[in-house]
This record gives C-alpha cells, structure tokens and sequence, in this order.
C-alpha cells in the first residue's frame, strides 16, 4: 500500500511544473501579444511620422526653390536692370515643351542672375532601393507637358521631356552631391554629428503658367447668336480668346463643344446657359449675358460673381477652378475636347494693374482707366458732375457755343480756372496719379504741348458721340488762345482751322481696350503709332488699362511661348472696324487660324532668336510684337495695329506666374547603399504651387498650394 | 518487533505546504492579474493612439485640401459663431465625397465634423456634383450661397446619410487656430492687422484640433449623462493659449474628478495636433 502511495507520488510530482510552465506561456502569450500590437503600432506611427516627414521636406523644398526665385530676380536688380532678366532664366528645359522653365538638373549650369538647383546626378525616374521611382507620365499628371500621343488620354509627355533629377537634403540643407562617401561624413552615417547624414530629397520642375489662358476668364460661347464676332473682335479680355484655335493634334483643333461645356458650367448663373451639364446651349439673351459680365471693366475675375441662379436648394452660382486638377477632371467629365488642350490652359494668374514702364524717377500708382473718357459721350454740355469729373481728370472746362464760335474745350488744368499756358509735368516720386495731359506730356515728353493736346481732343472725338472735330483750346490767359483739333468726321466751322485727314475711322463709342488709343491721330494725319518697334508712342499702351482693377485675373504674359495661346487670343480681332473684318475670316475652313499662328509663330521665334527686343519688359514691347507680324493682318495702319488692340489689353510682363511642380520623400540611405539613386523611401508627398511674383517688385502677390495626392 | 515508520506528513507540514502554496498563488495570480492590467492598459492606449491617429491623420488630409477662397463659405468657430462645448466645422474640400447614385461628380465635397448625440466622431463627405447637372444634387456653390442654406446637417445635428463614424472613441472636439502672426486665437483672422471676416482664412496657418477619447469598455462605466458632465468640464479654447496649455486644462480637469469611476477617467486621452492648412 505504502509502494502503491509512493508509486503515485511519484507520478504527481510534475505537477507543479506543468502548472508554473501554463503560467509561463500565458504571460508569454500575453507579453508577445502586447509587444506584438506595440510593434504594429509602431510601424503605423513611423508610417505616419515619414508621411509628415515628407510633407514638412515637400513645403520646404517649395520655399527653398519660391527663394531661389526671388534670389535670381534680386541678382537681376528689382525693378530688372536688363531685358533678359525680366522673365526667369530657363534650365534644364526642352523647345519642344514651352511651358517648361525649369526643372531639377544635375551639373546645373544656369547662369547668373539664376540659382542652380543643387540637384545631383540621381534621377527621379531611377527606381530607389525600396523600388520607388517617378515616370515620366507621373511628372506630366498636370498636362502642362506636351503630350507624346495626341490620340489618347494618358499624359506620357514627349520623348526629349528628361524627368528632373534629385535635390539631395541632409542634415545641412540641400547641396549637390557626388557620392555617398564612407567614414564619419558618409550621406548613410546615421551619427549625431554627420552634418552630412541625407534626411530626405525632392525634384522639381517650373512651368510658366502665366503664359497659358486662365480658364477662369478664356474662352466664350459660340457659334452666334452668342456673342457677336463684332463683340469678341474687339477683344479687350481673354474671355473673347477663340479657343477654337488650339491645337488638338497636327491638324485639328478644339471644337467649340468643349468651350461651351466649360463656360455653361463656369458661368452658370451669369449666363444662363440651357440645358444640364455638360451639355449646355446659349440663346442670344446668354450672349448678351456673357459680354456685359466680361466686360464689366471693374472686374478682377479674382473672385466668383455674386450672381444666384434659383433659389433655395436649389441656389447655384458661377464657378471657377479652385485646382487645376479640378480643370483636367472637368475636361475629361464633359466627354468632349482632348487632354492635349490642356496644355494651353491654366487656372491662375495675377497681375497689378500697374504700368513697368517710366522714363524719370516719377512712378504711378496705377495705370489710367480708359473708362473715363466715357465722361464725353454724352450730350453737351455735360452735367454739373460731368463736368467736375472732366476737370478733375482731364483739366479742362466746357465753354458753350457763342455764334460764331462753336462749342470748345479750355485747358486749364484740375486746380486752376483760367487758361494753361502749358502742360503740367506729373510730380516725382511713386504713387503718382495724374491729370490726363500731363501724364501724356510723362509719356511723350518731346511733343509739343500743342500735339499732346490734339491727342487728347482726338482721343475725346473717338468716343465721343458728336461727329463735330473738339478743339481744346490752351495758352497764356494775357494773349490770343491757341487751338488744338482733335479729328472727327465733322471739320471745325472755321476755315482757317486745319482740315483733319480725310474718312478717319472713328469709332462713336467707348474704348474697349487700350490698343484702340491708336486710333487717334496726333495731328491731322498721323495716328499713333503701335506698330514699330521702339515707337515712342507705344508706352501709352502701358499707362493705360480698360480694367480698372488693382490686382486681377485673366491675364496672358506676353512673353508666353506658347505659339497657339497668342494665336487664340490673335485669332478674331478685328482688322478693320468699318469693314467689320477680323483675323482668321480669309483662312480656309480647314485650318481657321493660320493667319493668327503665323503671325504669333512669328512674334514668338522672333523674340527667342533675337531679331527683336525680346522678352519684352512691358506693354510698350506690343509694338515690337506687332512689328514682327508686320503686314500679317494687312496692309493699313488700322491693320498694322491689330496686334496692339488684341495683345496689349490682355497681356502683361510684370508678373512670373509659376507653375512648380514638386515631389518630396523622406528617407535615408542605408549603410549598404553605394549609389546615390540607393535611397530609402520613407514616405512621399507632392504639391503643385500657383504663385504669381511681381518681377518689379519683388512682392509674391498670391500664391495657391494645391496639395496632390496619386 | 518495532513498529517501521511512519512517511505521512505532519500536520505542521500539510499546513506550512498549503500556506506556502497559497501565498504561491497568489503572488502568480497578482503578477498575472497586473501583466492583464498592463497589458490592457496597454492595449487600450494603443488602441486609442491608432483611432485618434487615423482620425487625426483623417483631418490632416481634409483640411490639407480644404478650398480656401474668399468667395466660399466655410462654417467655423468666430465670434458671431462662439460655439460653446463641442466644435463643429464645414468647408469645401478638393477631395472626392459620397456622391449621389444618378449624378455628374466633382473631385469636390464639402467636409463637416461633429461629435454627434452618442458622443462619437463623425465625418460627412458628401460628393458635389459638377455645377448644372441637377436641381437636386448641389454643386460647389459660392458666396453669397452659404453653406448652412444647402446643407443643413453640416452645421447642426440634423441627419445625413453621408455622416459617417470617424471617432468612435472621440467624445469631445476643440479647435482653435495659429494665425501667421504666430498667436493662437478662436478668431480666424487677425484683427491686428485690421481684418474683420474669415477670407478664406488668409490669416491661419494652422488649425489646432483637440480630442479627448475613451474606450468602450471604459466607456461602459459611465452614463451618458455623466459624459456630457465630463465633456462640459473640460473648457474652451480661449484666445492667446499656449501650445498644450488647453490639452493641460483638460488633464487637469480629469485629474479632479472625484465623483466618477477612476478607471474610466483615467482612460480619458488628450490629443493635440496642428493640423496646416494649405498656404494660401
């Protein structure tokens, strides 16, 4: 009994073991499990650490390149001290992608004033170790590049397009490197004090997206009854662009179905568009619509209309691009048009409304609103507050009819009552905003008093509803006045007076854009002249502005060199305003615009080669524009200006509106890496920024950041 | 003849084993039962770090494409809109939403959060439709169009299907923001600098967001009722606060509590992040 006691004994005495081992295990279970779920979360919140990592390089890497920007301009001088300086300098870019300013490039030999880009010799497209890398294509995901395949959807750019090369960040910043090195100072060598221990690295390309049509304002509605090719001749914003002048593939072009599409769903509650989108039809009453609101000098387009379609739930506004990934969405939404039109298109752009050009140490606040010749198309004598304002703006005072002398203008200037003997001299320094005359005598400082106000009195006759010649007259109160005409189709009741030139084109009506200055003679048989290179005439085309804003939008660089973004713009204006022609009328059906792109091809080569002042540092430079296309347009002087009346009102040169395109990762380089294309991706984060820079000023003057996630 | 011994035990053995073998339980069932409670506590933490960072990583992303235009309505916290206790905000996002069955979607929505009656986290994204498709479906509108005018749920508690639970664990939302200048205010924009309306928020870098989260098996120890006392308890931002200092109120405030299960306050977590807004 005792053995059998003992036997059993025996066979019980693991049990404590087997007890304390299920101990064991539970708490090995248990402790696994933890460190387990702690190491997932571990790995979720480095995923999300290398996530913010990337995006806090990504925003730096933008204020990196937006300060290499300014740098290039403040080397340059600010305002420019040379033409060339006045647009950024190009590298790393290819003739076949105009669009394309810059990108990251190894070896980057841009010359002063420019910065290089730090980049080294490791491409974006080369796959990383962890096997990341970015295609081509993904770099053209915004279709800024032209397309390789006019017949697809898929953004592969063109062939020459070289994806930008990697701007290395270590611990010190950004720097071009070489190789990876060994020792304490390797890229790899995680130590505390390897100032040269890589943290991550971008590439980046810039595009000129100031060049392109703001699809916030371009294009408009057609064919007839909306607008009138009357209304959109005569230009004066990129609204009357005719889109249907770009280029889908070698040999078709935009049709008009896409445009409307876009502008029944852009100007919804303005227009009034029929029908649901995308498919929208426009009744004259929507023509008429669309011109009053795109013409509405006091626009910005910087914001939406305030217009309310419907009401309640069912209250609709105007819209406008608040991505350009909204633009290339909508494009591909509306089931017409193709991707490779939106390589002419942009959605944002800025400029002041401020002129470049000044010939003294006298700077204006502003450029001169043409609306305020609007004053003399009334009846005369004009009313009391008429009057005030005519004073106030052009210094002159009404003087009645009083047989045998006819109804005239004195000049007596704003703060005076009796008459000038000569033409006041704007005041110095900035901020200036002067009489009508003077600023004239600013701009034309050799001519005569005498044809300074000539121009004024023609330029009253040109908008002016009476056919009769105004004639202003000036000069010392204690001797005979003097006469100065304007031209009109109605000769001074004097015979004595001069005879104006004979079947002047005079257009009865407000000015549309600041071109059509050139319609006014500075004697009896010379108008101003817009059209050769160097005029001194062509500065008014600065110094005035139908748009009245101070910082708007809608407006084209005219140093763009996109050929078929001036050919748009070109294509339409009216050549001759008698005989209601316009660009492009003569042109085969099968290629409408060949007279506009020939003559844009033209301005455009011409600047790249040399052959004329180019880039343009101003809207003066339209004439040199103009003189490029030379007799494209035809043969008269109303002809020669055309390039003038389309260009100088909806182009500027004041602005670098860029386009930059950049793509962070975080990372580092493992100990095993020997190639510089041997990084490790931690994570990746990718913006597009819209930024519009004053060139004159050095001012950013607004900037959209448009987050882009793949 | 002698008698052979006896091999039993004691009785001073039987007892000194059983003691011995009691105090050896119970100093495995403690450590068992303290590895539970770590680990739980633990888990709990790691459970709430991953909801509130996915939640947190949520938002970053919204107000990374929040639209900022002058011309477009956004709901948030100002002066005319004070918004005591829980914050609510909407604002049109550059992402794509929840969008009708039959319609024309846009690559926008307009984006809202609230915490709703049963003290949870929701999100509404809801897909707009391109401009024009439908009298039904609205498109992104612009001001003067208000958001509260098309989208009521977005700036109450009414229902909406296109609410979805974004914090399950998240019972109390607030937020303030870093204006450029650097100073932390409830005002979006800076009066210093004579600004008196949002302006697409021309004046803010960032918006600091705040949650507090408890787990549901912490959560289970409190009554509603007592929750809504909880979330009131803990303060609103005010103007001028330094970065953590309301995270530290609320901790505070937890802290004190003396009238609610300890283990479920003590669950309670704070969250605090800057969430930038996209430069404008």
């Amino acid at each position: 009994m005792i053995a059998a006691f003992r036997e059993r004994l025996a066979r019980t005495k693991g049990f404590a073991l087997i007890i304390v081992l299920c101990f064991v295990v539970l708490l090995t279970v248990l402790v696994v499990a933890f460190f387990s779920r702690a190491a997932t979360d571990r790995e979720a919140a480095a995923e999300s650490l290398d996530q913010t990592k990337a995006d806090e390089l990504a925003r730096s890497a933008l204020n990196i390149i937006l300060g290499d920007m300014k740098q290039e301009m403040a080397n340059g001088f600010i305002p420019p001290a040379s033409l060339a300086n006045v647009v950024p300098l190009r590298s790393g870019d290819s003739p076949d992608i105009p669009n394309l300013i810059r990108r990251s490039t190894r070896s980057d030999s841009i010359p002063l004033p420019g910065i290089s880009s730090r980049a080294s010799a490791s491409s974006s497209s080369d796959p990383s170790l962890n096997g990341r890398f970015v295609t081509a294509s993904r770099w053209n995901q915004h279709f800024l590049i032209p397309k390789a395949d006019f017949t697809n959807e898929a953004p592969d750019p063109v062939a020459t397009f070289i994806p930008p090369d990697w701007v290395i960040v270590s611990r010190n910043g950004p720097a071009e490197r070489t190789a990876i090195g060994n020792g304490p100072n390797a890229l790899s060598n995680r130590a505390p004090a390897n100032p040269d221990f890589v943290i991550g690295r971008y590439a980046y390309a810039i595009y000129d997206e100031g060049g392109l049509l703001d699809m916030n304002v371009a294009g408009y509605p057609s064919p007839a009854p909306a607008p009138s090719p009357i209304t959109t001749g005569r230009k004066g914003t990129i609204a009357f662009a005719d889109l249907t002048a770009l280029p889908t593939t070698a040999s078709s072009f935009v049709t008009n179905t896409p445009i409307n599409r876009i502008i029944g769903w852009r100007n919804y509650a303005t227009v009034g568009p029929s029908g649901t989108f995308p498919i929208f039809t426009f009744t004259a009453s929507a023509g008429n619509n669309f011109v009053s609101y795109f013409l509405d000098s006091t626009r910005s387009f910087l914001s939406v209309s305030p217009t309310i379609a419907g009401a309640g739930a069912a209250s609709r506004t105007d819209q406008a691009f608040v991505t350009r990934s909204e633009l290339i969405k909508l494009r591909s939404s509306i089931n017409s048009g193709a991707a490779s039109m939106l390589q002419f298109l942009g959605t944002f752009s800025r400029e002041r409304n401020r002129p470049t050009w000044s010939n003294s140490a006298s700077l204006l606040a502003g450029r001169w609103p043409l609306g305020r010749f609007d004053l003399f198309s009334g009846t005369l004598p004009p009313s009391v507050a008429d009057a005030a304002l005519i004073k106030t703006y052009f210094g002159l005072v009404y003087v009645p009819e009083a047989p045998p002398v006819a109804e005239h203008w004195i000049y007596t200037g704003a703060s005076s009552t009796t008459r000038q003997p000569d033409v006041a001299e704007i005041g110095t320094g900035p901020n200036q905003d002067p009489e009508f005359f003077p600023l004239l005598k600013y701009v034309m400082p050799t001519a005569s008093d005498s044809e300074l106000l000539s121009i004024g009195a023609s330029l009253v006759d040109q908008s002016d509803s009476s056919m009769d010649t105004t004639w202003i007259e000036f000069g010392d109160p204690a001797l005979p006045a003097q006469k100065a005409f304007g031209v009109d189709s109605v000769p001074p009741p004097d015979p004595t007076d001069p005879r104006p030139a004979s079947a002047p084109v005079m257009l009865k009506r407000p000015f549309r854009n600041v071109g059509e200055l050139g319609y006014a003679y500075r004697n009896a048989a010379t108008t101003l002249d817009f059209q050769t290179s160097g005029s001194a005439d062509a500065p008014l085309l600065d110094l005035f502005t139908y748009d009245t804003a101070p910082l708007r939008a809608g407006i084209v660089s005219l140093n763009t060199r996109s050929v078929p973004v001036l050919t748009a713009i070109l294509q339409g204006a009216m050549v001759s305003e008698n005989a209601s022609s316009v660009v492009g009328q003569s042109d085969p059906a099968s290629d409408k615009s060949r007279t506009a792109r020939n003559a844009a091809a033209k301005m455009i080569s011409d600047g790249v080669s040399g052959t004329m002042a180019h880039p343009i540092s101003g809207r003066e430079g339209v004439a040199q524009m103009a003189a490029a296309a030379a007799n494209a347009f035809g043969f008269s002087g109303e002809a020669l200006k055309v390039t003038s009346r389309a260009l100088a009102e909806t182009g500027q040169t004041r602005t670098w509106g860029l386009f930059i395109d950049v793509i962070a990762q975080s990372g580092r380089y493992a100990p095993s890496s020997t190639d510089l294309s041997q990084f490790v991706v931690g994570g990746e984060k990718r913006y597009w920024l819209h930024v519009a820079i004053d060139r004159f000023t050095g001012e950013v003057i607004d900037q959209e950041l448009e987050a882009v996630y793949e | 003849m002698k008698p052979p011994p006896k091999s039993g035990f004691t009785l001073l053995e039987v007892l000194m084993a059983v003691a011995l073998l009691g105090i050896i339980i119970l100093i495995v069932t403690r450590v068992f039962n303290s590895a539970i409670a770590i680990s739980s506590s633990g888990s709990k933490r790691l459970d709430a770090d991953m909801h509130a960072r996915a939640l947190l990583n949520r938002m970053s992303i919204d107000f990374a494409k929040m639209v900022r235009r002058s011309d477009l309505d956004v709901f948030l916290k100002e002066p005319s809109v004070p918004q005591s206790g829980n914050d609510q905000i909407a604002f049109f996002c550059a992402l794509p939403g929840y969008y009708p069955s039959a319609g024309a979607p846009s690559p926008l929505s307009l984006v809202s959060y609230r915490i709703n009656p049963d003290h949870q986290m929701e999100r509404m994204g809801k897909g707009l439709d391109w401009n024009g498709a439908s009298q039904v479906n609205s498109p992104l509108v612009f001001l003067p169009v208000k958001i509260s005018q098309l989208w009521l749920a977005a700036i109450t508690q009414d229902a909406d299907d296109d609410y979805e639970l974004a914090g399950l664990q998240a019972f109390r939302f607030e937020y303030y923001y870093l204006l450029q200048s650097g100073v932390s205010s409830i005002t979006p924009w800076d009066s210093a600098a004579g600004h008196t309306s949002v302006a697409g928020l021309q004046d803010v870098t960032a918006v600091c967001v705040l949650i507090a989260t408890i787990d549901p098996k912490s959560r289970v120890l409190l009554s509603d009722t007592q929750l809504d006392t909880l979330s009131d308890t803990m303060s609103d931002a005010t103007d001028g606060q330094a970065p953590g200092a309301l995270a530290k109120q609320w901790q505070d405030v937890l802290d004190g509590v003396i009238n609610m299960p300890r283990p479920a306050i003590s669950s309670v977590r704070i969250y605090e992040r800057y969430l930038y807004v996209v430069d404008k």
